[in-house]
């Protein structure tokens, strides 16, 4: 039922699609802290299907909240905003176990009241949007603009306080946002004003006098069971969009930090700090008092043993951290040393609040540190080096149970490992290092891409310019731009006998040498390299784990998973074989059934209703049609938002950075396409307008493929700003064709069949949300590249599907089977 | 009135099933699954015998198994779990091993009546007291203070004399106590600490599992040859091989 007042509440619904985006980035960040980043995107991706059940419950009960319609959509607003902080808290003290979840699966029923309690100010907030489209839905393109260039204020908002305030806190200032939503609401329908200016005072009131909440995290992170230990001391917190930084001290019981140190080691470190991200332990400042006797230990470790061959001058670290590998080589006599670090609080915790401790050691020469993703920093910089060092990803534990599966790595690719080799000077090295677990993956695939690094390059001999070492827990591969010599090899030697490790391969070494002092059933890595140089592929193919190198289009350097080994991984889980799931796929895998599940569930549920169906459209040829449409274009947006970003990762340097300027710049574009299609679809018609459109996305989808990558390179010299104007300029144009979708079809619905209207935003969100988690998957297996194919794909479907069919050439015509 | 009834019923099922407190059953019902615990682990070790290069555990070391009360060890609201061959949590974000772990560990050592054990990481005191009924004396020590404290008590409450507790650091071992002829590290470590390899005696065994708390991925041995010298092994305690090859 059309509203009577003609004016829509755009400023309102911007202001609460913005709160809401805010808060599902802020409870992305919150749940990374207290569990683990993998079931935040799992948590949060199921609890925005909150906005698929927003169209279900009003399609079910479409007659109350059409009478009451005003009121109903102030009210929502409102409750998103009361919801907000409560619904996180709740859901946090539910203590839920994720690595327990495996043994204890009655452990599901905590997950799904979290799913439940995170889902219901989404409820909220999407119920109030979807209110906007049933009241106001002629002026759908209005509707649809002003709700995504909220939603694009919302993220830019999001890193904003990310920046400023603490996830606590930021948390509540989305919930303020939405109160102020609420009161808009009411100033722009004209009802409640006066309640819902009580109601923002006592919220406010009771934000600024309420003691702040505390985060619980769960006991079993890192940093949470490390603060249980007798002497432990939190000396700094530091928070940014890149994360939470926590220092923590321990006079008592020191923290020992030597990764990979061999058994013959004697030396013990001196006083560290540890430094946890995102309550996961990341690395440690070494104290540096100046007496070289304390860092005696650094010359013993593995990373070290480049300098049993070399004295290099100049040293690149990557990934520095809090600083070891760059004490190392100061400690070791380097003239230059530049240590690259992405996150600027772990940069500014080790150069300015710890400077005394460290020795100074990111604020004086050799060491030079420099703030910036390392890829980008590779690809900007133009100096040779002696040696490259690249320590381990992720963690010992992590690593080896598939949790990094996800995250994309692109320093661990093919053209990554490229791009280092093209800057070792004559004789240089890169020393790269994987930890071992058991059977090994992350050092094979090290292996595998180093090896295709080099063949990629026109080294002929590439078993000449590789040597590995192993200790029980960790391999180094050292490559040369050159080769090994008899004299290097024997050095190598004595350092490994030294120190506890052993040889693991290089060109002509007996097979039975590896298996010295630390043994394997197999020696795996020797098999491994010795197969990758000869490039013969059965070892690779006949591996239980894909150990293949990766590149720049599928950068998922710990996803090991390969199928045919989960049956037998399924059946020893009790016995021991828990750890080998590569839980990280499985758990994104486990994420899309219950998001298919749910989403179908909500999507059908309105229909066994018969009675929200009106007459004339029992036949179901336009609800065929109306899913078709708006599921096929909820997948297909989602599908091109995540390749792109990804696309704009290396270009922009930083994941975050890509992630802000895409989704913003897709959100405004398409809002204007919206806009833009109204005037569009008055004028020639909606489903001409519609289908136009989606021949104008699928040639500037297809271009855009064709063009991005030149584009970049020819860019990649620019300064940021001209950068992101680049980004802007390229990623427009489709993202304005998209635009005009949406609210296109979901204005002839309103004309001809309103009683869809709610059913299509049902249909809508369950896909976009579904379709989020379905790109990871599609980006996984296929690559980004691919996933864009298949994105135009489903835009193709909307030429076969717009709901409404129409007669003559006016955008609301009646539809042929309307009576 | 019905449906609140039946909406009530479904709400306590819901309850008991996220963890609520429930009885632990009498002890010969303990005896009698403590038993049907310790033949799932004899099973499990056939399956992974080519791993463990053995079939079979030393017959002591299933013994005790089966007369360590696990019940009596881990937290109250745990009990109903303790003999599921699996981990379970016992507070202050850690767990008590699952046993078929646990046995390994204890196997590896090759425990005698003779012997004296180290344990770095007390945990609820099960491996301890597991080792307690295989050696001579074991020395445990715990970093978390009232971890180490309940353990204490535990342990002597079930009458282990022959268990010494300390709290505190680990990495220098206990000199005091040694030098031992097995040392059992149940808590990961990225380092093998200098101080216990120089305390384990000349034949002696060091074990360490390696993983997350829940999950064991792999175990270390370390073993002291006679003159000294040191070998590592690492052990996949699962059956899944072969990892290469036409399967």
């Amino acid at each position: 039922m059309p509203q009577s007042n003609p004016r829509p509440p755009l400023v309102s619904l911007a202001m609460a699609s913005g709160a809401a985006l805010a808060y599902q980035l802020q409870l992305v960040r919150l749940f990374s802290i207290i569990q683990w980043h993998h079931f935040a995107y799992m948590i949060i991706s199921l609890a925005l299907l909150g906005y698929g059940a927003s169209g279900t419950f009003l399609s079910l009960f479409r007659r109350p909240m059409e009478t009451w319609l005003g009121q109903a959509y102030i009210a929502c607003i409102a409750m998103f905003a009361i919801l907000a902080l409560p619904a996180f808290l709740l859901a946090q003290s539910l203590a839920f176990s994720p690595e327990e979840l495996l043994w204890r699966p009655t452990m599901i029923w905590r997950l799904a009241c979290i799913y439940l309690v995170l889902g219901t100010p989404f409820f909220f907030v999407a119920c109030a949007i979807g209110l906007a489209f049933m009241g106001w839905g002629r002026q759908s393109n209005r509707i649809y603009a002003a709700d995504l260039t909220g939603a694009a204020a919302g993220s830019v908002l999001a890193i904003g306080l990310a920046w400023t305030l603490n996830p606590v806190a930021a948390l509540s200032g989305s919930g303020i946002l939405g109160v102020l939503a609420a009161v808009v609401a009411a100033l722009e329908t004209g009802r409640g004003r006066s309640w819902m200016t009580v109601m923002a005072a006592a919220y406010l009131v009771a934000t600024t006098v309420l003691p702040a909440p505390q985060l619980q995290p769960s006991p079993y992170k890192d940093l949470a069971s490390t603060l249980q230990v007798a002497g432990a001391q939190t000396r700094a917190v530091r928070s940014s969009p890149y994360g939470q930084v926590t220092v923590v001290t321990n006079p008592r019981v020191p923290f020992r930090d030597a990764p990979g140190m061999g058994l013959k080691v004697t030396a013990e470190p001196p006083a560290q700090l540890a430094l946890f991200h995102d309550g996961d332990f990341a690395s440690t400042i070494t104290r540096d008092s100046g007496d070289g006797a304390d860092l005696r230990f650094l010359a013993s470790l593995p990373s070290a043993a480049p300098y049993a061959v070399a004295s290099p001058g100049r040293v690149l670290v990557l990934e520095a951290g809090g600083g070891l590998l760059a004490l190392q080589a100061k400690y070791l006599g380097a003239k230059q040393v530049t240590a690259v670090e992405r996150n600027p609080d772990v940069v500014d915790l080790v150069r300015d609040d710890f400077a005394g401790f460290s020795g100074d050691l990111y604020g004086s020469p050799p060491v030079n540190v420099v703030r910036a993703h390392p890829r980008s920093f590779l690809t900007s910089d133009r100096r040779d080096w002696d040696l490259i060092q690249l320590p381990p990803s992720g963690g010992l534990g992590g690593g080896a149970s598939g949790l990094f599966a996800l995250t994309e790595d692109y320093l661990r690719t093919t053209e990554a490992i490229e791009s280092m080799l093209d800057r070792l000077a004559p004789d240089g090295i890169l020393a790269v290092q994987a930890w071992e677990s058991l059977p090994p993956r992350g050092s094979l695939r090290l292996a595998a891409t180093l090896v295709n690094a080099l063949q990629r390059r026109g080294v002929e001999t590439p078993g000449d310019s590789i040597v590995a070492l192993r200790s029980w827990q960790m391999a180094v591969i050292l490559v040369r731009n050159g080769r090994f010599g008899l004299a290097d090899l024997s050095e190598l030697g004595e350092f490994a006998t030294t120190w506890g490790y052993d040889l693991a391969w290089y060109q002509g070494m007996p097979r039975e040498q590896a298996q010295g002092l630390n043994r394997t059933q197999e020696p795996w890595l020797y098999d491994a390299i010795t197969a990758f140089i000869a490039s013969e592929d059965n070892f690779t193919r006949g591996y239980k784990f894909d150990i293949r190198p990766t590149d720049d289009d599928q950068p998922f350097f710990n996803n090991f998973l390969r199928w045919r080994t989960l049956p037998e991984t399924v059946r020893i889980l009790h016995s021991g074989g828990m750890a080998l799931l590569e839980a990280g796929y499985i758990l994104l895998l486990a994420t899309l059934v219950q998001a298919a599940l749910l989403a179908t569930i909500l999507i059908l549920l309105p229909l066994v209703r018969s009675r929200s169906c009106p007459p004339g459209l029992a036949g179901g040829v336009k609800r065929g049609r109306t899913a078709a449409y708006f599921g096929a274009i909820g997948f297909a947006f989602m599908l091109v938002e995540v390749a792109a970003i990804h696309r704009f990762t290396l270009f922009l340097g930083e994941p975050l950075m890509a992630s802000a300027v895409v989704v913003s710049t897709f959100l405004v574009f398409a809002g204007a396409g919206g806009l833009a299609a109204g005037a569009l679809a008055a004028r020639f018609g909606a489903r001409a307008t519609a289908r136009t459109g989606a021949v104008a996305v699928v040639a500037l989808g297809l271009a855009w493929l064709l063009v991005v990558g030149s584009a970049f390179d020819a860019g990649a010299g620019l300064g940021t700003a001209a950068r992101v104007a680049l980004v802007v300029v390229v990623t427009s144009p489709l993202a304005f064709a998209m635009g005009q979708f949406f609210p296109t079809a979901l204005g002839a619905l309103s004309e001809h069949a309103p009683a869809l209207v709610p059913w299509a935003w049902a249909v809508n969100g369950c896909a976009s949300v579904t379709g989020a988690v379905l790109a990871t998957v599609l980006a996984l297996a296929l690559g980004f590249d691919r996933c864009m194919l298949v994105a135009l794909a489903l835009y193709l479907v909307t030429l076969f599907s717009f709901p409404v069919v129409a007669r003559g050439s006016g955008p609301f015509a009646p539809a042929i089977d309307d009576t | 009135m019905e449906a609140w009834a039946i909406r009530s019923r479904w709400v306590v099922l819901c309850l008991l099933a996220m963890g609520g407190p429930a009885s632990a059953g009498p002890d010969s019902d303990m005896a009698a699954r403590r038993q049907a615990m310790v033949d799932e682990i004899a099973g499990e070790v056939r399956m992974t015998s080519q791993y463990l290069g053995r079939d079979r555990l030393d017959s002591r070391v299933l013994e005790a198994m089966g007369q360590v009360p696990r019940h009596e060890l881990v937290p109250e609201r745990q009990r109903r779990y303790a003999y599921e061959n699996r981990p379970l949590p016992i507070g202050h974000g850690q767990t008590i091993s699952q046993p078929y772990i646990v046995a390994i560990m204890t196997d590896l050592i090759e425990p005698e009546p003779t012997h004296v054990v180290l344990e770095v990481g007390t945990g609820s005191g099960y491996q301890a007291a597991v080792l307690g009924r295989l050696v001579d004396r074991v020395c445990t020590i715990e970093i978390i203070p009232p971890l180490a404290d309940r353990a204490r008590a535990d342990l002597a409450r079930l009458g282990y004399g022959n268990i010494r507790t300390r709290t505190g650091d680990g990495y220098y071992g206990w000199p005091e106590c040694g030098p031992f002829d097995g040392i059992v590290v149940t808590a990961g470590a990225s380092q093998v600490p200098p101080p216990l390899i120089e305390q384990l005696k000349p034949g002696g065994k060091l074990v360490i599992p390696v993983g997350s708390r829940f999950l064991t991925q792999q175990l270390l041995l370390v073993e002291k040859g006679e003159d000294g010298e040191l070998r590592t092994r690492q052990i996949l305690p699962v059956r899944f091989v072969p990892l290469t090859g036409g399967h």
